[in-house]
């Protein structure tokens, strides 16, 4: 069943686009795809601010699992499971990926003393961290430096990053932006199978995207309103839908 | 990791023996106060590199610490001397657990409240400045307990540089990443502060068992100094620092008091160690940037 994430928020944004009325919807196993018309001209970054907890509203409120997190700041929304994706993505510290994801997998719940006296991550947490990174297909690079990455393994570090974090809603903040398309198809499959696989996930992304097509629900962002919102299909066959990408029909 | 292990040990050892060596020839009781004082330098400079060095902030009040082990150490003349050091340890890392959210500030306002808070306790014990250990001659003999306590502190210190703790706390200095990735910046600062305290306390009751009177804020500033040139989250840096700045001057001044008069020697030898040490860390990177 789809949980409220938004309920009909305002927000004025000095440096975006101000978000008027916005409601959101994400349900777990389900793949909500935000596409924004006009680029940065629709809201994507506001919403994604606003859904991570980088930004606040004015008016309206935002819930996770049944509970008012509106000024709830970034990290008190991780531990609560609810992670988005950093763009640009994040430096991760660590001499090698699996190590980075360890400490992204210790940090929520870090800080005890233990911490400071382990030297190795518990098996546990190392053979995770190696199977988050051979699900988004970064296991070769395992022993690599997070920092020598290229922009598209960079994107998958990112991903494994939150998934990582074992969290309930992931927000893909325009992860795609800056892929080649040719690496495209592949982050589309593995979003598509992290909301398959019980994770909610929202997904934004500005201008005509092939995202939709994997989509579950479909909001179309246009002047930080919503242009048209609901199934996939019938946000495709929508009049916003087809007047923003005519190519499409 | 072992050699830095090995250069952690080299330098307490190299230490301990030119103490041995620089006041030997003042008979066996200036050989266990030498080697007493080489324990604190080890203790403090494990202290600093807790509350300090990880974290990456200038908290400059670790007098605190080391003056509440000092001060258990005077209210408690009689006590055994493990009994003093497990509760100035826990005196200790209590202060060294009140003052880790200092870190959390930016780094001046940071440095600017926990040196005043060191002052301010400072004036506020003023009756206490000038007083030194009676009773403590149990103390004063356990030299061989603070000795071992200091190397361990030291290799506690030395395990931490390459720790999951070190890691988050690399990652706490970045704010963009510490909140992506959910961390409890106040408990990691905390937890290390009372590490550091803990060490600093155990320093204090040693300090008392060597005839110290109360540690002034100074000593806080000088390791905070130490951390800054010895390099931060660098046990073996910070260490050797802390012997250059804080423990030659101290061991000169013991050794000749009163022959050059004590404040212009301290300045000299303070300043002749730090100008040695910074020599030292350039020719390093030097010999780095050569071997490639």
């Amino acid at each position: 069943m789809a949980e409220s994430l938004l309920r009909a928020v305002d927000v004025r944004s000095p440096g975006g686009v101000p978000l008027a009325g916005l409601s959101l919807s994400a349900a777990a196993g389900a793949l909500t795809v935000v596409i924004g018309v006009d680029g940065r001209a629709a809201g994507c970054a506001v919403l994604a601010d606003l859904l991570v907890g980088r930004g606040h509203p004015e008016r309206g409120s935002i819930h996770w699992l049944g509970r008012p997190i509106t000024r709830r700041t970034v990290a008190e929304r991780v531990r609560a499971g609810l992670v988005g994706t950093a763009s640009p993505p994040l430096d991760l510290p660590g001499e090698r990926l699996v190590d980075a994801l360890v400490v992204a997998m210790i940090a929520p719940g870090g800080g005890w003393p233990a911490d400071l006296l382990r030297r190795r991550a518990p098996p546990a947490l190392a053979m995770a961290a190696g199977e988050v990174l051979d699900f988004v297909g970064l296991s070769a690079l395992a022993g690599s430096r997070p920092r020598a990455l290229d922009v598209t393994e960079r994107a998958l570090l990112e991903l494994a990053r939150v998934l990582a974090l074992r969290p309930k809603l992931i927000v893909v903040d325009r992860l795609a932006a800056s892929l080649p398309a040719s690496a495209k198809p592949h982050l589309l499959k593995l979003v598509h199978s992290i909301a398959v696989g019980g994770i909610a996930v929202v997904w934004l992304e500005e201008d005509d995207h092939p995202a939709d097509s994997a989509a579950d629900q479909l909001v179309l962002l246009g002047d930080g309103r919503a242009l048209a919102a609901g199934p996939a299909a019938v946000v495709r066959a929508s009049a916003p839908f087809v007047a923003a990408f005519p190519e499409r029909r | 990791m072992t050699a830095r292990l090995a250069l952690v040990l080299l330098a307490f050892g190299t230490i301990a023996a030119g103490v041995a060596g620089f006041v030997g020839f003042l008979g066996p009781g200036a050989l266990t106060e030498g080697l007493q004082l080489a324990a604190v330098a080890g203790l403090a400079a494990s202290a600093a590199h807790f509350a300090i060095g990880l974290p990456g902030r200038p908290m400059l009040a670790l007098s605190l610490p080391i003056l509440a082990g000092w001060s258990v150490a005077l209210a408690l003349p009689a006590a055994s001397p493990s009994l003093t050091l497990l509760l100035a340890a826990f005196a200790g890392s209590v202060v060294g657990a009140a003052l880790g959210p200092s870190a959390a500030l930016r780094p001046m306002v940071c440095a600017a409240s926990t040196l005043f808070l060191a002052v301010l306790v400072e004036v506020s014990a003023a009756g206490h400045a000038g007083s030194r250990l009676v009773a403590g001659d149990a103390l004063a003999g356990a030299w061989q307990a603070a000795v071992a306590l200091a190397a361990v502190a030291l290799a506690v210190a030395w395990w931490s540089e390459a720790s999951l703790g070190a890691a988050l706390l690399r990652a706490a200095r970045q704010p963009r990443l510490a909140a992506n990735l959910g961390l409890p910046p106040l408990r990691l600062l905390v937890t290390s502060a009372a590490f550091g305290g803990a060490a600093a306390g155990v320093a204090g009751v040693v300090l008392a068992g060597a005839g110290s009177s109360a540690p002034s804020p100074v000593l806080g500033l000088v390791l905070a100094v130490a951390v800054l040139i010895g390099g931060a989250g660098s046990i073996s840096g910070t260490l050797a620092a802390v012997a250059g700045l804080w423990l030659l001057p101290e061991l000169a001044l013991r050794a000749l008091p009163s022959a050059l008069g004590g404040d212009p020697l301290l300045a000299v030898v303070g300043t002749v160690a730090l100008a040695m040490f910074l020599l030292m860390r350039s020719g390093r990177r030097w010999w780095r940037s050569v071997d490639g």
